[in-house]
């Protein structure tokens, strides 16, 4: 079994998803789910706070990837939040994730950036 | 007599009982020895006064004769004296000169006229001898002789005694006289001499053969005897011999009997004296010849005697016989009657009377057969109506009897069975129960008859003649309407027979009457039960279809109640298989067993129940729990607790606050125990929480043993329970054991004896196999198996790792990888790892593993191998499967690849004909601690 938490705070008017614990094949489509709801049409776009996901792999990958498609079709943006020192980092990169989506040190900054569009 | 009933009149003909009687042969066989052995002794008494008789008669004669020849005798010595007298007178005449020339001849003369003289001689006055008739011995002294010195005293005659002859030697007697001249002077002497045996020889020839003489002298000499003629000089004195002396002194005697000393045999006879000379004259005869001719007239008389006894008896033996045979063989039918037999009176032949007999004892023999019959007669009417009571009484007991083994117990094939047994031989001689099975066939499901070989013959027949699907038991099930066959007729054999064996067989087996009454329920008709009379030749009447119809309702509700109940077991049984689980998670270098025990004696399922599961941080958590009650609401309430655990354990909660929530979700209304230990094999620690279950046990490597303490109240307790958590470390190595109290409570005594009981016994188990383990605490605490509890037991052994080499095998699920994630960080973490390292490594296995999931095989029980080796600085890990390698399609496949290929420092991919290998390795900076 894995588990991972999924918690969703608005800050300044941008909805913030916080994920703890790990994403993999085995939970991987029921995190998606809640992750695609947790962001409003009315918002511009998502905070995705992964400072504490312990384990992602190409399956975490692959779902940040479907998701941002998602919201572009929408027109929403989707920022990660990733500490500089956060292992999952590597994955990110190495998947060029980082390419997609920006990747922001903390959710301040991510939310900071969503709101001034860049 | 009075009250005496039959037997008291039957005559005892055996002997020796009170006194002795006899048979009529006997006695008269005894009345004739007697009779025999009278007359016998008569006769014997004659013979002896006879004897005695000719014996007197016999003895007379002899001394008559002994007389006689005395008087021979002394006739002979008169002679002898007389002649001599003469011959002296002649030679007085002194003329004549005595010479041998002038009277050798006249004295030869003489000698040879008187025969019997032996001897005759003159001698002179000196005793020389002047003649003798023989001319012999001329000129002789005789003087020194007695009777010569007698004759010179002047002594006118002188006999002397025997002598021996002088010539011959044999005895001799010698006679002297003075031959006076005429002017009377005595000119010479004349002697005569002769033999005693010539005598006797004379004298012996005119008495009887058998008679002998013998002459005595006057001093008890034997002269001569007839009776030993050879006679030795020592055995001539016989003066000792009292008769004779008596005789000598001038008495007869008689001898009855003794005879002489000399002889050797019974003699008798007398002794007579001769008075001229003083000798005595003895004559005797033997006696045996007198006793035989007297004896022979006896035993003949005595042989005649017996010959007409034996005669007679035999006759009257014969006669005896006629009468006995008849009489004993009518006493035996007597007896025979008297015991009640209806025997046949023998026609005897005999003498009238015994026919006179025969004929009243027939009229009796009729007479008694008669009132016996009459007797037997209202005997049989009364039996008649007791059997029907004790029928009626054996029916109802049979039917109490029946009734409560289908109350006894819910198996009802059994108790089916033991009814069947039960009806025999009381209420029918075959017994059998058909039962509708979940197809709706007719199953045949016990068969009964007294011998069990028949039983088998049933099946037998019913093997080779499938019974008829429209008829008998079948049409009884398919209608409900019973069937009953007062008697079975010939036509109803022939009818049912499906052929000339199938008929012979059926008539073989003799039914006479039968009964058929179906299983009635609500939901229809559940089979039949068959009773049928045969070789009892019995009929069933209407009492007994009654009793067939209320016992047949009877099983019904007890079948009925029994598949309500198997349903609900079912239910139960079900629910609960699925909550003991029989498959254990498997962690790599742990080992989790379990065991459950049903309670002895229980029909319905307890409410002990396990479970154990890898939560989503890599711990594994044991649960075990005790919900009171029994059957399907224990089943019940264990599967929501079981669930509600679940759920809350792999949500990640700790342990106080999974109870917590257990108890907050579930409105437990039954008590109910629960302990939830979680173990943390990265961290060796344990945290565990725990609701009034019996304290976890944990085994050491080394066999120490401790408790798990601490804990609150059971779930359903009153009022508000705050769980607390409580944490201990583990030692690698030791076994953590969960049990339910089955395992340690006994009746009767403190509970904290049944648990060092299990401490003590867990202390000598294996600590490093707990199936082991629990096999030796059943062993040892239960021995045969559960008591009247139900026991459940739940042990994890946890080993340390290998830390240089890791060999997993994992489903090819993706629920394995989780685990493959936690044993990996397990490994590695120890191995002093940098943590972006250890991430990188899991993250770079898991998708060789994910990938080797999603293109390997579909199979459900397919297999992948994941090996680790720490080998200096590097690490590597090989994750096999056994499927066919597919090119991973679309972008988001390919970042898998991608991803193990920036992470590790080598990936390398090998697909072959039987499975696919990726290699992966990185090179670490490893603080390698020597």
């Amino acid at each position: 079994m894995t588990s991972a938490s999924v918690r969703v705070e608005e800050r300044n008017g941008v909805p913030v998803v916080i994920i703890s614990g790990e994403i993999d094949i085995v939970n991987a489509a029921e995190v998606g789910g809640q992750l695609f709801n947790a962001a409003p049409n009315s918002a511009s776009g998502l905070v995705m706070d992964l400072s504490g996901v312990s384990y992602l792999d190409s399956r975490g990958v692959h779902l940040l990837f479907e998701l941002a498609n998602r919201l572009r079709t929408r027109h929403q943006q989707l920022h990660l939040v990733v500490p500089a020192r956060a292992m999952i980092r590597r994955v990110l990169v190495l998947t060029h994730v980082d390419s997609v989506m920006p990747l922001h040190h903390t959710a301040d900054e991510a939310v900071r950036a969503l709101k001034s569009g860049s | 007599m009075g009250g005496g009933v039959g037997g008291a009149a039957v005559p005892d003909t055996r002997p020796g009982n009170r006194t002795r009687q006899w048979r009529l042969g006997t006695s008269l066989l005894v009345s004739l020895a007697l009779l025999l052995a009278l007359l016998m002794s008569f006769t014997f008494l004659t013979y002896r006064s006879v004897l005695a008789e000719r014996r007197d008669a016999e003895i007379e004669n002899a001394a008559a004769m002994a007389r006689t020849v005395a008087a021979e005798v002394d006739r002979f010595i008169h002679d002898l004296q007389t002649t001599t007298l003469a011959i002296g007178t002649i030679l007085g005449n002194e003329g004549i000169p005595l010479d041998q020339p002038s009277l050798g001849n006249y004295l030869g003369r003489i000698v040879q006229d008187y025969g019997f003289i032996r001897a005759l001689f003159v001698t002179d006055l000196n005793g020389h001898v002047l003649a003798s008739a023989s001319g012999e011995g001329i000129g002789l002294d005789l003087s020194d002789r007695p009777y010569m010195e007698a004759l010179f005293t002047g002594t006118p005659a002188v006999w002397s005694d025997s002598l021996s002859g002088i010539q011959s030697g044999q005895v001799t007697v010698a006679f002297g006289r003075p031959i006076p001249s005429r002017g009377g002077a005595v000119r010479a002497y004349l002697l005569t001499a002769f033999y005693p045996r010539s005598l006797v020889a004379r004298l012996q020839s005119t008495l009887p053969d058998d008679s002998r003489i013998t002459l005595v002298d006057r001093h008890g000499f034997v002269m001569h005897s007839t009776y030993l003629p050879e006679i030795s000089p020592e055995q001539r004195d016989v003066s000792s011999f009292e008769p004779l002396r008596n005789a000598l002194a001038g008495r007869t005697v008689i001898l009855t009997g003794d005879g002489l000393p000399i002889s050797k045999e019974p003699r008798f006879g007398a002794i007579v004296p001769v008075s001229t000379t003083g000798w005595a004259v003895v004559y005797t005869r033997p006696l045996e010849p007198l006793e035989a001719r007297i004896r022979r007239p006896v035993i003949e008389q005595a042989a005649l005697l017996t010959v007409a006894v034996v005669l007679v008896g035999l006759i009257f033996g014969f006669i005896a016989r006629r009468l006995t045979r008849p009489l004993s063989t009518l006493a035996d039918t007597a007896a025979a009657i008297a015991r009640g037999e209806r025997p046949h009176i023998p026609d005897v032949t005999g003498a009238i009377e015994t026919s006179q007999l025969a004929a009243g004892m027939r009229s009796m023999a009729e007479a008694v057969a008669q009132r016996e019959d009459r007797l037997q007669g209202a005997l049989d009417g009364e039996r008649a109506s007791r059997e029907a009571a004790e029928r009626a009484q054996t029916r109802l007991q049979f039917l109490t009897e029946a009734s409560s083994v289908l109350a006894a117990s819910l198996d009802y094939e059994e108790t089916l069975r033991n009814v069947a047994q039960l009806a025999v031989p009381s209420f029918a001689d075959w017994c059998s129960m058909d039962v509708v099975d979940d197809e709706g066939k007719v199953e045949r499901l016990a068969v009964a008859h007294v011998d069990p070989k028949k039983v088998d013959l049933a099946y037998e027949i019913n093997r080779r003649y499938p019974p008829d699907p429209s008829g008998g038991v079948f049409r009884v099930v398919r209608t409900g309407e019973p069937m009953v066959v007062p008697h079975v007729t010939e036509e109803m054999l022939r009818a049912a027979a499906r052929d000339d064996a199938h008929a012979r067989i059926l008539r073989e087996l003799g039914l006479v009457s039968a009964i058929m009454a179906p299983f009635k329920s609500r939901s229809g008709v559940l089979g039949a039960i068959s009773f049928v009379w045969a070789e009892s030749n019995r009929h069933y009447t209407d009492e007994d279809v009654a009793l067939a119809l209320d016992l047949a309702r009877r099983a019904a509700v007890a079948i009925e109640n029994a598949h309500l109940y198997r349903r609900e077991r079912g239910i139960a049984e079900t629910l609960q298989r699925s909550l003991l689980r029989r498959t254990m998670p498997e962690f790599p270098g742990m080992t989790i067993a379990s065991r459950y025990l049903p309670a002895r004696q229980e029909t319905e399922i307890g409410g002990d129940w396990y479970d154990a599961m890898a939560l989503p941080d890599g711990r594994i958590a044991l649960v075990m729990g005790d919900v009171a009650g029994r059957g399907i609401e224990a089943a019940a309430i264990m599967g929501q607790l079981q669930n509600a655990v679940r759920a809350y354990a792999l949500e990640g909660h700790p342990p106080a606050v999974i109870m917590d929530r257990v108890a907050r979700l579930l409105d437990i209304r039954e008590m109910a125990t629960l302990v939830y230990v979680a173990f943390d094999p990265a961290a060796w620690t344990l945290s565990y929480a725990n609701a009034g279950h019996l304290p976890p046990l944990v085994v050491g490597p080394r066999g120490h043993v401790h408790l798990l303490e601490g804990g609150g109240p059971p779930l359903g307790s009153a009022g508000e329970i705050v769980f607390h958590e409580q944490t201990a470390a583990l030692t690698p190595g030791s076994t953590i054991l969960l049990y339910t109290d089955g395992l340690v409570e006994v009746r009767g005594e403190p509970l904290d004896e049944g648990l060092s009981r299990l401490l003590r016994t867990a202390a000598e188990g294996r600590s490093d196999d707990p199936a082991a383990l629990l096999e030796h605490l059943v062993g040892s605490l239960l021995g045969a198996g559960a008591g009247p509890d139900d026991v459940a037991l739940l042990a994890l052994h946890a080993a340390p790792l290998d830390p240089v080499h890791l060999r997993l095998r994992l489903n090819a699920v993706p629920s394995s990888m989780p685990l493959l994630r936690h044993t990996l960080r397990r490994w590695l973490v120890p191995a002093q790892l940098a943590p972006a390292e250890v991430f990188d490594i899991t993250v770079a296995a898991s998708e060789a593993f994910s990938n080797a999931i999603e293109h390997a095989y579909p199979a459900a029980d397919a297999q992948i191998e994941v090996e680790g080796t720490l080998d200096g600085g590097d690490v590597n890990i090989r994750v096999r499967d056994w499927g066919q390698w597919r090119q991973p399609r679309g972008a988001n496949r390919g970042r898998g690849l991608g991803l193990m290929r920036g992470l590790m420092t080598e990936v390398r991919v090998e697909p072959g004909p039987t499975g696919t290998t990726v290699y992966l390795r990185k090179r670490v900076q490893r603080e390698v601690t020597a």
